[in-house]
């Protein structure tokens, strides 16, 4: 039994590593594998979640490190993985069709097993530093598959060509989104691993359960790390490294561009892996974190900076979303702004004296927006697929062709707008009444203004994509007889069921919430008795209030963003400007980056290089620099009053040599001296000067 | 011994076998198999170690035998292909074998004269080997550049060996320790000072900032398989010696001198993951990075023992030590891969590398695999070596590990935007052409010993782990 729990992550490794032999044999033994691998897996992870016991399933690894590999079963990460797993296998299942025309298909086939697998070794690891393989892991493979089509053709691009703010261009091919991507998750990764460093420096263990047992004894990590005015520095670093993977505020703009990848790849990433990556981290420590800094009074600075950093972000990019082009941007404005409402919950846990409240609100949050927002992805992978274009107003009225993808579409939409009975109304709703019962009034404000942003730019983006009439750009197909039609059925068995189960899983809530929560309150059967609360808050006139509340919000948003997108024709905006401009450009933070960061690293280091590598030489010697010049202009004039055009080839072979020797004679070997002299002189006058003298 | 004698007689064979290029070539590379499976039959079943004369054939010496002869091994095998149709063939390995044979007394040495008489050896054959293509000008001119710094180097040494000699009336090691402990404040300057010439003189062959500036130009100038050669063999030789005459010989100094290489560690690491991501030749990106790693080993010769209140634990110099041999591997695999491209296109702009993967699909595979490696991606090989240098900083005994230990996290951050760099080149860039390219296999055969050595040490670093503690106790 022990290695069961083992298979969930290892099986679609195996496939990945399958994968190029499958290939040598036939393409669809390849691409079926491949999908075969994925189910395994989460079927492997049902089984798991209900037939094996809870526990820590070890094998030694680094004995001498005193490292350990372990799979820990516990109530999170079945929840986690089984919900990765599954909508993964769907995602699969969709890309076999979707993905048919492409090239590099054994390279797309080997990088999503790999993603999904890294994904699974994330959620499941017991310790720190395995978490921390899966995170390089899901962060390499993002890389490669937002990369995917490197060929950069412009239909696989992001963003408007030729669009551009402060005077940096805002559309990006494929194989930069990735680079970006990568580069900027990198930032909070080392972040990160500061963080576990610091902890393992001070604990001696990267194991969960260690860490938490270790919280109850005297001269603890937590006291190591209180003592020298590091814990909440440790805790902030550390959810550095969710900031980047889970695109929230400061490092939320890779996330898109990184839509230039396939529309599966972007499913993928939303819905399953990579940005729920830094959500389940912050649920996996958070509770560790929470009972660390409670024994020193430090809860707020940190849980306080995980829920504003969460509501803020939500506003931000759900104001981002209202004007956006793309069908998929839309989409990937809404995934940040989604994700920050989680981070709020998980956050607003901790300010709070009833933990599990926004603890299981996030978390329920992370279950019902994988399973609307992979059904929304896949559908508008299939319209941009049907109608050519990625931009929504080249679309329009596409309803009347693909009735099931609509439906889907819909679906999934009122439930990322959190309407009743759906279940994204339920979990955004536990988010919110958490918020409010902390008594943070300002962060409950802040959410509930989201929700009628998100309603009006899920509206919005319906009512241009789905009603009216059909655009100039889909006209002549469809005069030359070619129409749009619906999805074959391996794509749209998947997205359809999705969004149905969106809609099963809101109806049911009332049922099933209260004991799904009491299960994940198992997570913390380890733990001191500090984070019990009474797990399901009774329906009382207070939660009435609020439930009316967040569903008016969501009402108005619907009905402003019905009027004006439902009712009436769509012309897209000719110019960017004032306010519109603004959220546009992402309130000019991408570009604000690319001056600042971009622009100014390449300058300080090319800067640094020259000067330090090559530009001190001139400053140090001048005697040396002037001999040189001296030399170079007199050897010219004799070249060329000496040398005459008979001898040319002498000349030629003359001045490959001189030129040889110029180089030497330049003085780069005497520089390199200098140098040498110079270095040894300063660690003489340390060594001698202040080592000495102690 | 016998590694000794096994590796002078095939060493004298290619002097005689100047006629047949081939003789010559397989005389020698069946001496370095034959050297490296003595080498490693006697590490593990020799007794005690071995004293003769200054001498001392111990764990450390058969570790970096081992270390050196594989990597001999490497260029060896690629220089098949590298140096055909090359006339000085039978000298190209004689001098291949001479040097090595160098680096091994220095490894194997235990007094100071004998150890400068190794560090010769090892350097004057590089010489000639760096200016094997006597046409090539940019070949002389890497050899003149490396031959003055280096004989810089030699010259330094020698001063440095006179100073101790002066203080503590000895050249051999262990009495050099005994007499350290007791000196007194008067003649510990000179002490000191004898420090700082070492590691200039170590440092030359070391990569150690700033004395690292001939390096990129002899990178580029060499033939790209003694690159590999000056970058994984004579920077290891470096420092074999300045692990043994720094935690041998001075570490009984009762000063805080450690520092110093803190110091120098940092500022290694630092220019050499800046410079490399402003380079446009693929050998001196290479030769920057190797700067970099060499900040690396540097910080474990800063932090070597981790103090607990019962025991003084050598993990930062294992870690070193480990980090060693995962370099050797990797870095000599990039510099046959560079040689593999090399030989078919011009290797000294990286825009050779533009859709390699394509190209030449195993040379940009496996370069893929070093780059991730030298970045310290988990799983593979760098990323514990890396792990116990950093934790070996912490656990130190001073004040400033923990930031010497943050200095190199976010230097091992940084220096993956460059290797992502090459690595996106190589995949996500259209290249005009896009014809493959043959991979002759004398090149792709190291290559995949070396990526499978990788993906080996890096999922499974117990018994290696295990190797280096015993072998940091053995010093």
């Amino acid at each position: 039994m022990t290695y069961i729990p083992w298979l969930i992550w290892t099986l679609p490794l195996a496939g990945a590593l399958l994968t190029p032999v499958f290939a040598r044999i036939h393409s669809l033994l390849r691409d079926y594998a491949a999908v075969g691998f994925s189910l395994a897996a989460a079927a492997v992870a049902t089984f798991t979640a209900f037939g094996v016991p809870r526990g820590d399933y070890e094998i030694s690894w680094v004995p001498q490190l005193s490292l350990n590999a372990g799979v820990l079963v516990d109530p999170l990460s079945m929840f986690l993985v089984n919900i990765v797993a599954w909508i993964s296998f769907l995602i699969m299942v969709y890309s076999l069709q979707y993905m048919k025309a492409e090239f590099g298909l054994t390279r797309y086939w080997f990088f999503m097993n790999l993603f999904i697998g890294n994904m699974l070794l994330l959620v499941l690891a017991d310790n720190l530093l395995m978490m921390f393989f899966g995170w390089e892991g899901v962060g390499l493979c993002s890389y490669a598959l937002i990369g995917h089509f490197y060929h950069d053709e412009p239909e696989h691009w992001v963003g408007t060509t030729g669009d551009a703010a402060l005077g940096v261009p805002q559309a990006y091919s494929p194989s930069h989104a990735g680079m970006k991507a990568f580069v900027m998750t990198r930032i909070g990764d080392i972040a990160l691993l500061i963080a576990i460093f610091l902890i393992f420096a001070t604990a001696g263990t990267f194991n969960y359960s260690q860490l938490a047992t270790q919280l109850g004894k005297t001269g603890s990590w937590a006291s190591t790390l209180s003592g020298l005015g590091l814990l909440v520095p440790t805790a902030l670093l550390f959810f550095g490294g969710p900031i980047g993977k889970s695109a929230q505020f400061p490092l939320q703009e890779w996330l898109p561009d990184a839509m230039a990848g396939p529309t599966s790849v972007s499913a993928l990433i939303h819905a399953a892996t990579m940005v729920k990556a830094g959500v389940f981290l912050v649920g996996r420590m958070g509770p560790i974190f929470f009972l660390a800094l409670l024994q020193f009074n430090q809860v707020t600075p940190f849980f306080g900076t995980v829920a504003w950093i969460g509501a803020f972000t939500a506003f931000l990019a759900a104001t981002q979303a209202t004007v956006a082009r793309e069908i998929k941007k839309v989409l990937a404005y809404s995934t940040v702004s989604q994700i920050g409402y989680m981070m709020m919950g998980l956050g607003v846990a901790g300010l709070s004296a009833n933990f599990i409240a926004g603890y299981s609100a996030g978390l329920l949050q992370l279950m019902s927006h994988a399973i609307f927002k992979a059904s929304l992805f896949l559908a508008a992978g299939w319209v941009i697929h049907a109608t050519g274009t990625r931009f929504m107003d080249q679309m329009g009225g596409v309803a009347k062709a693909m009735r099931l993808t609509s439906i889907a579409m819909i679906f999934a939409g009122l439930s990322l707008m959190g309407i009743p009975p759906f279940s994204g109304f339920w979990t955004k709703d536990a988010i919110l009444s958490a918020t409010f019962e902390s008594s943070q009034y300002i962060l409950y404000a802040m959410g509930l203004g989201t929700v009628l942003l998100t309603a009006f730019y899920t509206t919005r983006m319906l009512g241009i994509t789905f009603a009216g009439k059909a655009s100039k750009h889909l006209e002549e197909p469809q005069k030359e007889g070619n129409h749009n039609s619906e999805a074959g059925l391996t794509m749209l068995i998947p997205y359809l069921a999705l969004a149905v189960a969106s809609l099963a899983l809101g109806v049911l809530y009332p049922l099933y919430s209260g004991s799904l929560t009491n299960y994940l309150m198992g997570t913390f059967q380890s733990l001191p008795p500090i984070l019990s609360g009474e797990s399901v808050p009774g329906l009382s006139t207070t939660d009435i209030i609020l439930l009316a509340a967040s569903t008016s919000m969501a009402a108005i948003g619907l009905a402003l963003g019905y009027v004006r997108y439902f009712r009436r024709a769509y012309e897209a905006p000719r110019q960017m400007k004032g306010l519109r401009g603004f959220l546009w450009y992402r309130w000019y933070i991408d570009a604000i980056y690319y001056r600042v960061f971009v622009g100014g690293l390449t300058w300080a280091s090319r800067g640094l290089y020259r000067y330090i590598e090559q530009g001190i030489w001139d400053r140090l010697s001048p005697a040396v620099a002037r001999d040189i010049i001296d030399y170079t202009s007199a050897s010219g004039t004799l070249d060329s009053s000496v040398v005459d055009r008979g001898v040319n080839d002498v000349a030629s072979a003359g001045s490959r040599l001189s030129n040889l020797l110029r180089r030497f004679q330049s003085g780069v070997t005497e520089q390199y001296v200098i140098v040498f002299a110079i270095g040894i002189v300063l660690l003489l006058v340390y060594m001698i000067f202040i080592i000495g003298a102690r | 011994m016998a590694v000794f004698g096994l590796l002078v007689t095939p060493a004298g064979l290619i002097r005689r076998g100047k006629s047949g290029i081939g003789v010559g070539a397989y005389a020698g590379l069946a001496g370095i198999v034959i050297a490296l499976v003595s080498t490693i039959w006697l590490g593990f079943n020799g007794g005690p170690p071995i004293l003769f004369g200054g001498f001392q054939i111990d764990l450390f010496t058969y570790f970096f035998a081992g270390v050196l002869l594989l990597v001999s091994l490497f260029v060896a095998i690629s220089s098949f292909d590298f140096m055909k149709g090359d006339p000085n063939t039978a000298p190209y390995f004689g001098l291949l074998l001479l040097s090595t044979l160098g680096m091994i007394v220095l490894a194997a040495s235990m007094d100071l004269i004998l150890l400068y008489v190794g560090w010769e050896l090892m350097s004057v054959p590089t010489y000639a080997l760096t200016a094997i293509r006597k046409k090539d000008p940019n070949s002389n001119e890497a050899a003149m550049k490396f031959f003055v710094l280096s004989a810089l180097s030699s010259a330094l040494i020698v001063y440095a060996i006179s100073l101790t000699f002066g203080v503590t009336g000895s050249t051999n090691l262990q009495t050099i320790a005994g007499s350290l402990a007791t000196i007194t404040p008067d003649t510990r300057s000179f002490a000191l000072i004898a420090i700082v010439l070492f590691v200039a003189g170590f440092g030359v062959k070391m990569a150690v900032v700033p004395f690292h500036m001939w390096i990129p130009d002899a990178f580029e100038g060499a033939p790209t398989t003694v690159s590999a050669l000056l970058a994984s063999g004579a920077k290891m030789a470096g420092f074999a010696a300045a692990f043994r005459v720094f935690i041998v010989g001075f570490s009984t100094i009762n000063v805080d001198w450690y520092s110093t290489f803190a110091i120098v560690a940092i500022a290694t690491m630092t220019l050499g993951n800046v410079a490399a991501l402003m380079q446009k030749s693929f050998t001196r990106l290479l030769a920057y990075s190797s700067i970099a790693q060499a900040g690396y080993v540097l910080i474990a010769l800063a932090t070597p023992f981790t103090v607990t209140t019962v025991t003084r634990e050598p993990l930062g110099l294992a870690g070193g030590l480990f980090h060693v041999l995962n370099y050797s591997i990797v870095k000599t695999g990039a510099f046959v891969a560079a040689a593999a491209v090399a030989t078919r296109l011009p290797v000294n702009t990286l825009d050779s590398f533009t859709g390699l993967g394509r190209r030449m699909p195993q040379t940009a595979f496996n370069i893929t695999i070093f780059f991730l490696a030298l970045a310290g991606v988990p799983p593979l090989n760098g990323f514990f070596s890396k792990v116990m240098i950093f934790t070996g900083a912490v656990y130190s005994p001073f004040s400033w590990g923990g930031y010497l230990a943050v200095a190199a996290l976010i230097n091992s951050g940084f220096s993956m935007s460059y290797y992502g760099w090459i690595i996106k080149r190589m995949y996500f860039d259209d290249p005009g052409d896009s014809s493959k390219i043959p991979e002759p296999k004398a090149y792709t055969s190291v290559m995949w010993i070396a990526t499978a050595l990788v993906f080996i040490i890096g999922i499974y670093p117990d018994p290696w782990i295990r190797l280096v503690l015993s072998v940091a106790g053995s010093l």
